[in-house]
């Protein structure tokens, strides 16, 4: 039996879990459907900065890539529909609804041309995670200095009030033990992931989810063209909601290793009060508004889709009841 | 061919373009290229080098390079090196060896505000050579001292090299910057001792200066007190998190210039001299950063550094041994290969190795600066000494390279040091946690 | 030649606009640290004007460091070679640099379509990253005629070297 080797461009350490909990476990399940006809080798340093995936992918520098949608601003803008305030409640309902959203409107985007997508999927609620003062309330975030990873989360919080510093991630653990910020936001995971866990006093949750990244995981399309059909098919298998299940899980789980760890170090959880969030999906409506005109501007009725994504992230909620006799 | 026999042939094509005076920057380009070109795909090679361009210039964190490049110009321009120079001739030129030690003294000064060796090595060439040549001692030994002394440059924070380094593999620039101090500190210290013992085996190779009264020692330390302040706040300003490393390269910079200013020794002219040099000089070291890029591409296309960790895998052998087998590899590149295209070559390679052997990233990155270091001064290819041939007039190379070997030995001497006692590096950046 | 000496004011002026930018990158930084501490707020764009700045800084600095063969070399051996055996590497190693960079700069370019086409731009600022880039290409042009200038000189100081009678 012959044997393809599918080369994985990687840019982020192989025990991080978006490599360990959802690319690796994805690959082994098709090298065991394919019974090895098909063989996954992930390349162990990166080719390029995180925004140059897509289009080293492209040039089939690897047969395979993953990146976050948003590092490409302007490019992916219809694909991020699900980084929008408040849209994904928790991963795997933000990773199911941005795959299905995509299956019934990806294709007229022509956004991932020249690449056969797989999968798409989100991480989890991203929490204010404080080093110097605590945030009770939106009224807290006043003057406070928090480190963002990008302009949106940027934008997000200089309109509930702190003051963004964009820094590169080599700098962000820096800038937290150092006071260069009071704050951070991240997911739980990632604060353990980052080693930033040691100078963390305090962490506000925002129920909802105050934003999310959508990444994308695909096939370079001459690759993809040469598998056989029983190849294709095999991937397919394991791929779309399938990968949004496996994010689902691997964020999750690495949530809750990080809140243990959080609460070894006796850091303090707070819950942003229901009025503050009122107020807070108030003063980030305008970012709604700006992607519907986006996307009327790309052509697109971005009501029909924002509303489409709506409903996918209600049908997929974790927190839905179902044990309910009536 | 394999991946070994890949290797193999293009470090040996980018060595004899490199030796043929094809600008480095081009030899790694043209055999990073042809080889992707030949060994993956036409489509590949003719895509990467249409982003790489793109991508490896428009970075936030590499702006650090010029603004450090600028502030050492600055500092330069200022002649503040002259000032350095005396203040440590009069505390220590009367010992035996003196002058050579207040060289090494003022070269760890100068470093602390330059983070560049060349640069360290040529303003100190001018000042300290001729004082030296004027009191009798002899040429091979006093050059000997700048080029040891000016490979400080990239130990003692700022640190090009560290800059390169921290961004290549996602270290905490902030932390290697921390860690480069007590190396810095005992790089001095085994100088000094170098500088000791020649001077007794020999001591017609450095005759004594005579003591400075302690009222002109004082007076120095006016003259010289801004730049310490400015080192001071750009250390403590990092130390405490003030700013960021990036950000310190544009504050150590505005400073420069307005220590500059103060001294009134920057005219419009030399302003506009200083900008030119800076981005000229940082024009040069983005070219190598994108031959050296290609170049590490290729080889990452290939599967080297994959083919690499197998290899150590199989051969089941320790950590120690392959810290030590490293150390013996880049002694010997070292010999021949240009400082900065080595580090951004090898580094790739080697960093996942080491890593899942256990090492520190800020450690390795030490490790780094310091072969690279020990690079700069080792014959053939001595950029170094190279360096202060060209400003200083009738010097024989043969007599730096004899020179030089005390030198030499204790470079050896600290890299083994923080091999044994890895906390000499550590310690400083855990502390600042 | 006049042609040569229009080509290097082009090419100093560049470098002037390269060390503008220098001291522009210098000024962001500086102030974008004094607002966080003074007026507790960021230089918005701040992030970005040194992202795209550093691109601008580097190749328009590019010709002009050619010009004054300003690359980084190993010039060890080279420095022995007898002379005609070195103008002979010398232009050689210019005319490479020359289609090399040329090269470079067409897909630098096509890149920059690639981007244009995407309609991708920066995050803040939102300027067209493609434009950024063929603005790239073209200074990688220019870069490769000041190859081309270095090997005719180079071929021209053979010539005259070797003619009867040149002093
Ligand atoms: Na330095
Ligand atoms: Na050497």
């Amino acid at each position: 039996q012959e044997t393809t080797t599918i080369r994985v461009g990687s840019w982020l350490p192989p025990h991080h879990l978006i490599v360990s909990g959802i690319l690796k476990p994805w690959a082994e399940a098709i090298e065991s459907e394919t019974d090895g006809s098909l063989k996954f080798e992930f390349m162990t340093s990166a080719l390029g900065p995180p925004p140059a995936q897509f289009d080293l992918l492209l040039d089939q520098a690897f047969d395979v890539g993953y990146g976050v949608s948003g590092h490409n601003a302007g490019r992916f803008t219809m694909t991020q529909v699900m980084d929008l305030p408040f849209m994904s409640p928790d991963p795997w309902a933000g990773s199911a609804a941005a795959w299905q959203t995509y299956a019934k409107w990806g294709q007229e985007y022509g956004e991932h041309d020249g690449v056969h997508l797989v999968g798409l999927f989100v991480h989890s609620n991203p929490n204010i995670n404080m080093a110097n003062g605590r945030v009770d309330t939106l009224a807290d975030l006043e003057g406070k200095t928090i480190r963002v990873g990008g302009n949106v989360t940027g934008r997000i919080m200089s309109e509930l009030g702190a003051s963004p510093v964009q820094l590169p991630p080599t700098e962000a653990q820096t800038a937290m033990s150092r006071g260069v910020a009071d704050g951070i936001t991240f997911p739980l995971e990632s604060i353990d992931f980052f080693g930033i866990t040691p100078v963390i006093t305090s962490i506000t949750k925002v129920p909802g989810g105050l934003y999310t990244d959508t990444f994308w995981i695909a096939f370079n399309q001459a690759t993809w063209d040469s598998l056989t059909a029983e190849q294709q098919a095999a991937v397919e298998k394991h791929s779309g909601m399938a990968i949004a299940l496996l994010a689902g899980f691997a964020w999750t789980n690495g949530d809750a290793y990080g809140e243990e760890r959080l609460n070894e170090n006796n850091v303090e959880f707070i819950t942003l009060p229901d009025e503050d969030l009122a107020a807070a999906r108030e003063r980030l409506a305008p970012l709604e508004a700006e992607w519907l005109a986006q996307a009327s501007e790309k052509g697109f009725d971005g009501e029909a889709i924002l509303n489409y994504a709506r409903s996918m992230v209600d049908h997929y909620n974790t927190t839905r009841a179902v044990n309910v006799a009536q | 061919m394999g991946v070994w026999e890949i290797a193999a042939v293009s470090f040996g094509g980018v060595f004899v373009l490199m030796m043929s005076g094809m600008p480095i920057a081009f030899a790694m380009l043209l055999v990073g290229l042809a080889g992707i070109w030949i060994n993956i795909s036409e489509r590949t090679a003719m895509g990467i080098i249409g982003q790489l361009p793109i991508n490896a210039t428009m970075s936030y964190e590499l702006s650090v390079l010029p603004m450090f490049i600028l502030m050492g110009v600055f500092v330069t321009r200022s002649r503040m090196s002259e000032d350095l120079y005396r203040l440590c001739h009069g505390f220590v030129g009367h010992m035996r060896g003196g002058l050579a030690a207040a060289t090494i003294l003022a070269c760890g000064g100068f470093s602390a505000l330059s983070g560049s060796s060349i640069a360290t090595a040529a303003t100190m060439a001018k000042v300290a050579v001729p004082e030296m040549r004027r009191y009798g001692y002899a040429d091979g030994f006093a050059a000997s001292a700048v080029a040891a002394g000016g490979t400080l440059g990239i130990l003692i924070p700022p640190s090009v090299i560290l800059v390169l380094y921290g961004i290549a593999t996602g270290t905490d620039i902030g932390a290697l910057f921390l860690a480069g101090v007590l190396p810095g500190l005992l790089a001095i210290l085994l100088y000094l001792a170098a500088i000791r013992i020649t001077a007794s085996i020999d001591p017609s190779c450095a005759p004594s200066a005579p003591r400075v009264p302690w009222a002109e020692r004082i007076n120095h330390f006016r003259s010289i007190g801004p730049i310490l302040i400015l080192f001071v706040a750009i250390i403590g300003g990092l130390y405490q998190g003030v700013f960021t490393p990036t950000e310190a390269g544009g504050v150590g910079a505005t400073g420069a210039l307005a220590f500059a200013l103060w001294r009134r020794a920057l005219s419009l002219k030399d302003f506009v001299a200083s900008l030119i040099e800076t981005v000229l000089t940082t024009a040069s070291l983005f070219l190598v950063l994108i031959g050296a890029l290609v170049f590490s591409n290729f080889m990452n296309l290939i599967g080297l550094p994959a083919a690499l960790s197998d290899l150590i895998t199989s051969l089941g052998v320790g950590p120690v041994a392959v810290i030590l087998t490293i150390f013996m590899v880049y002694i010997v590149l070292g010999m021949f290969m240009e400082s900065l295209s080595m580090i951004l070559l090898t580094v790739p390679i080697f960093f996942p190795i080491v890593t899942q052997m256990g090492f520190d990233p800020v450690w390795f990155g030490i490790f780094a600066v310091m072969v690279t270091e020990l690079s700069l001064i080792t014959p053939p290819v001595g950029l170094n000494i190279f360096v202060i041939k060209s400003v200083i007039s009738n010097l024989s190379v043969t007599a730096i390279y004899r020179g030089i070997l005390p030198f030499v030995m204790a470079d050896v001497v600290r890299i083994i040091a923080i091999i044994a006692l890895p906390w000499i590096v550590l310690v400083l950046p855990q502390m600042a946690r | 030649m006049r042609l040569t000496a229009n080509f290097d004011r082009l090419c100093l002026m560049l470098a002037w606009a390269s060390g503008t930018i220098a001291a522009c990158v210098m000024i962001v930084t500086f102030v974008g640290v004094t607002m966080r501490y003074v007026f507790r707020s960021p230089l918005m764009g701040g992030f970005e004007m040194i992202e795209i700045g550093m691109g601008l800084m580097v190749f328009t600095a590019l010709p002009l460091m050619i010009r004054r063969r300003g690359n980084i070399s190993v010039t060890l051996l080279s420095d022995r070679f007898p002379p005609n055996l070195a103008r002979v590497t010398t232009t050689l190693s210019d005319l490479i640099g020359a289609a090399l960079t040329g090269f470079i700069a067409w897909r630098v370019w096509l890149q920059g379509d690639r981007l244009v086409t995407y309609g991708e731009v920066t995050m803040e600022l939102r300027v067209p990253k493609g434009l950024i880039a063929q603005g790239m290409a073209t200074l990688l042009a220019i870069a490769a005629l000041a190859f081309l200038v270095c090997a005719m000189e180079a071929i021209r100081r053979h010539r005259s070297a070797n003619e009867p009678g040149a002093a």
